[in-house]
């Protein structure tokens, strides 16, 4: 048993032909009761995650689509924090399952209420740009699909790769009961059952045993490669063009303090932020305190200092989904900006986000014998 | 006074050693320089590492939090907790430019007054050295 399934009748051409059967199967022959996956939303090119109960309104399953309107850890988080009532799927990107592992370890969700199905993540589009061009492209997934595992660019006319999608270095479905893989599959996408219940899960499907890919291994290495490789030259970029402090006040300067970033983050779990209570509602007075000692201030006045604590509170459970950059109006590069000092505040605890819910989040433990004895 | 003398250290104190300790100096009639502004928190562990940053926004030239000795948090690890936010808070600082040095941890239990006046000491010579951060003279956001 190598713990490699193959997919029946699938051709790379039309990637939701067979994951859609495949979705509606495991609701059909009772292996799930319900499955997060993500469809076209009816008269638009533009895909959301639907939770379908039923197996009929499965009429336009694309978990490939390039295109991630919502970090779907945050929903899977939504559907276990309490008992569902029924067997939940969900089928996630990387990103999306490393985030919900981060939930978990916050006590936000449960990793045994859900079974979760992951894919290797050929990266995304920003959502306007995503609806532009599959609007105009039918068949735009397959396409997308067919061009980044030929080229690993997306096809021609098509809209660039979000720069977090390019610099991400955890492309597969780690941590999934089944694996959707696509890379170094000759013959179409097959599936790998990570865990027991995915093993169980495809078994009762009476999905055909197949030898592991003989090309996966060395080709889920070079792809990753190609990945960090970006991921450092981005780091480097922003490190010298971003982060001292003058550069990123320059980048902030356009911060409308809208907070999006932190509503879309999947790591910003608190229900009420310290940012809107009343913390840092001062007098009045005070405010002409600062003009005075300073000559100036700009108000509202907690732009970078809301940044900075966003990155001392949540940082280390960062997993680079490129959701604040996609939300910001301002054209912010959060994301890469947080990956890059993420990096660093993570590597202190050599702590991978999501990498394992047996790691605990750094934030909350401690060990005798770390660090320096002082600074 | 001087320009030069007039830069501020904002000290994080732990309620039952290191703010003791400062008491104690006082009472004791230790002198150190009266550039530190000391605020009471009750453990180094429930300092907020954002109320460092909001220090050196603020135009602090440096920050000093001050817990009990390694074992020795009045509530068992709250000193160890206060270990990983300042292994943390070193990072975002210097990531942006903040020179790390100027964070200073330090464990002062409640009878080392003079361990808390050479601590003082040597700080404000160190921060001196450094001379003003790249805060001062910006209009920060």
């Amino acid at each position: 048993m190598s713990g490699y399934f193959a997919l029946d009748e699938d051709s790379r051409k039309d990637p939701a032909g067979p994951l859609g059967e495949f979705c509606r199967r495991l609701l059909d022959e009772g292996i799930l009761d319900a499955l997060l996956v993500a469809q076209h939303i009816p008269d638009s090119s533009m895909v959301q995650h639907t939770l379908v109960q039923s197996p009929d309104k499965m009429l336009a399953v694309d978990p490939v689509a390039p295109v991630l309107p919502v970090n779907g850890g945050v929903l899977a988080a939504r559907l276990t924090r309490q008992d569902p009532g029924g067997k939940v799927g969900a089928i996630l990107r990387p990103c999306e399952i490393r985030a919900f592992f981060e939930l978990v370890k916050l006590h936000q969700g449960d990793r045994e209420r859900i079974f979760l199905i992951g894919m290797d993540c050929m990266g995304t589009f920003e959502p306007p740009q995503y609806r532009e061009w599959a609007k105009a492209n039918p068949e735009a997934s397959g396409r997308f699909l067919e061009a980044m595992l030929s080229s690993g660019e997306p096809p021609q006319g098509a809209p660039p790769l979000r720069r977090c999608c390019r610099a991400c270095e955890f492309p597969t479905g780690e941590g999934a009961d089944v694996q959707l893989l696509f890379v170094g599959t000759d013959g179409g996408p097959c599936l790998f059952a990570g865990t027991e219940a995915g093993e169980t899960a495809v078994k009762a499907m009476n999905l055909k045993n197949v030898e592991e890919p003989a090309k996966r291994a060395k080709a889920v290495e070079t792809w990753i490669k190609g990945r960090i490789k970006s991921r450092d030259e981005l780091f480097k970029e922003v490190e010298s063009e971003i982060l001292p402090l003058d550069r990123l006040l320059g980048e902030l300067s356009s911060c409308i303090t809208c907070y999006n970033c932190r509503e879309v983050c999947p790591a910003c779990y608190c229900k009420s932020c310290v940012f809107e209570s009343n913390t840092f509602e001062h007098p009045a007075s005070q405010y002409l305190k600062w003009a005075k000692k300073k000559g100036v201030v700009k108000m509202p006045t907690e732009s970078l200092f809301f940044h900075l604590t966003r990155m001392l509170h949540m940082s280390t459970s960062c997993v680079g989904c490129g959701q604040c950059t996609s939300a910001c109006p301002m054209g912010i590069r959060v994301s890469d900006i947080f990956r890059t000092v993420a990096r660093r505040t993570q590597a202190v605890f050599d702590y991978v986000p999501g990498r394992s819910l047996e790691e605990p989040l750094p934030m909350t433990t401690y060990k005798e014998d770390e660090l320096s004895p002082q600074w | 006074m001087e320009d030069s003398e007039n830069f501020k250290i904002v000290a994080f104190l732990c309620n039952w050693c290191t703010y003791a300790a400062a008491d104690l100096a006082g009472t004791g009639r230790l002198i150190y320089p009266p550039n530190v502004r000391t605020v009471r928190i009750m453990c180094s562990g429930s300092l907020d590492p954002m109320y460092v940053v909001k220090a050196f926004l603020e135009g602090a030239d440096g920050v000093l939090v001050g817990g009990c000795a390694l074992g020795d948090c009045h509530y068992t690890s709250g000193n160890y907790k206060a270990r990983r936010k300042v292994a943390v808070l070193r990072e975002v600082l210097d990531a942006v430019g903040i020179e790390k040095d100027r964070l200073w941890l330090r464990w002062i239990s409640a009878s080392e007054s003079g361990l808390f006046s050479e601590t003082i000491q040597q700080m404000t010579k160190a921060i001196k050295a450094m001379g003003p951060t790249l805060v001062q003279g910006r209009m920060i956001l």
